[in-house]
């Protein structure tokens, strides 16, 4: 499960849609806003994505996970949209595995091709008033 | 033109080209290298031309060369150096990556060329700024490239408008088309086949872009037959900061090749490198 949202992300709300009775691991990863890029002191970020493209995007590489991952039972994966303050959840991601190798693994690919391959893009805004695009 | 100075012409070859990957000079096209394309043009006409080369590039070449009297001098280090080595010629400075230049092309700019002006140039065909692609100097432009530089400023096409130049409207339109990469070269070949059509698209930046460009979405009037056309073409006029390989077309909300062609009333997006998580 896939989706991208302008809302506010609960980690809960992921976590029962992945869980499973046969899945001994289950492994949260938030992305969250942090305070410094490069040195520079962030204030807030933006993010934007492409309007029909990020979510169709985003649940083909949360297939291309479980296919690349087979011992994974679940995955439940979301990404924000918005303005987003310092310390709020950017992406969020929830795999479930019967072992707790596969869900590290899973996860961590995931959180990767999340990073480059969703038509996102973010738009930081720097506590000296200075704002740019990565 | 019995008073004119003697005519020479150097050949802007261009380094490795970091975009190919190669040498952009030994990209080929119908056939022929875009340098042996570009010097059996121009040689019938000005027998005396030379390949402008960096201070250090070690390459062998089949022509002369001129080497540029510095390290990175700027774009325009090789005129700096061909004044250097004939201040008394009128010297045509041409790019060798224009594969559709032809002799008609560089025969009305030498015929309509005005040695009483610095320079003479042509008119690029979509913004009709002057281009320092094809341009003819004459040597009372030695002087003003001299001071030019010596204030530390370095772009060829603001130089040149700093000289008031001479500027002809293109013969035919495609004869300075760059093409320095292989998308470029396919815009050129199909434009060359079927001309300049106009359509209307609907353009939408993201990221950057949309930060670049003047609004978010436009819709425009273009000739460009295929994405790669398109996005050169704007990304000239906006001064887009992205090069066609850092940038992801999309045409009707589907992932494209740079190749694919520009249908009418195209809905086009173009997306800069993903920044998620």
């Amino acid at each position: 499960m896939f989706q991208i949202t302008d809302k506010a992300i609960t980690t809960s709300e992921l976590v029962s849609l992945a869980e499973s009775p046969s899945a001994g691991a289950l492994v949260v990863f938030e992305g969250r806003v942090r305070n410094h890029h490069h040195g520079k002191e962030v204030t807030a970020l933006d993010y934007s994505s492409h309007p029909t493209l990020a979510q169709p995007e985003g649940q083909k590489l949360v297939a291309e996970t479980l296919e690349k991952f087979p011992d994974v039972e679940k995955i439940a994966a979301t990404h924000r949209t918005g303005h987003l303050a310092i310390g709020e959840i950017a992406v969020c991601i929830v795999v479930t595995s019967p072992h707790r190798p596969a869900a590290f693994a899973a996860c961590d690919y995931l959180a990767l091709q999340l990073k480059n391959r969703l038509p996102v893009w973010k738009h930081e805004h720097f506590a000296d008033g200075s704002q740019d695009w990565t | 033109m019995s008073s004119s100075p003697p005519l020479k012409a150097l050949l802007l070859i261009g380094g490795k080209s970091q975009r190919m990957g190669s040498d952009k000079a030994a990209l080929v096209f119908e056939g022929k290298t875009l340098l042996e394309r570009i010097l059996a043009t121009i040689t019938p006409l000005i027998p005396e031309a030379y390949l402008s080369i960096a201070h250090d590039d070690e390459r062998e070449f089949s022509h002369p060369t001129i080497r540029d009297l510095t390290p990175n001098p700027g774009p325009l280090g090789g005129l700096q150096a061909a004044f250097h080595h004939d201040p008394e010629a009128a010297w045509l400075v041409l790019a060798c990556d224009l594969p559709l230049f032809d002799s008609t092309t560089l025969e009305n700019l030498l015929d309509k060329a005005d040695p009483t002006q610095k320079a003479t140039c042509y008119r690029n065909r979509l913004d009709q700024r002057a281009e320092p692609l094809c341009t003819l100097y004459q040597p009372a432009a030695a002087h003003a490239l001299t001071n030019y530089l010596a204030d530390d400023r370095r772009c060829a096409r603001k130089f040149l408008e700093s000289l008031e130049p001479v500027m002809l409207p293109l013969p035919h339109p495609l004869a300075l088309d760059n093409g320095n990469r292989p998308e470029q070269l396919h815009e050129l070949t199909i434009l060359a086949k079927e001309g300049l059509q106009e359509k209307e698209v609907t353009v939408t930046y993201y990221g950057k872009l949309s930060a670049e460009a003047p609004a978010a979405t436009e819709t425009l009037t273009t000739t460009a037959a295929t994405l790669a056309g398109l996005y050169e073409e704007l990304r000239l006029k906006h001064y887009l900061s992205l090069d066609l390989d850092t940038v992801k077309p999309v045409l009707s909300d589907e992932f494209v090749d740079w190749t694919t062609p520009l249908p009418e009333d195209a809905q086009v997006a173009f997306l800069p490198p993903f920044a998620g998580g």
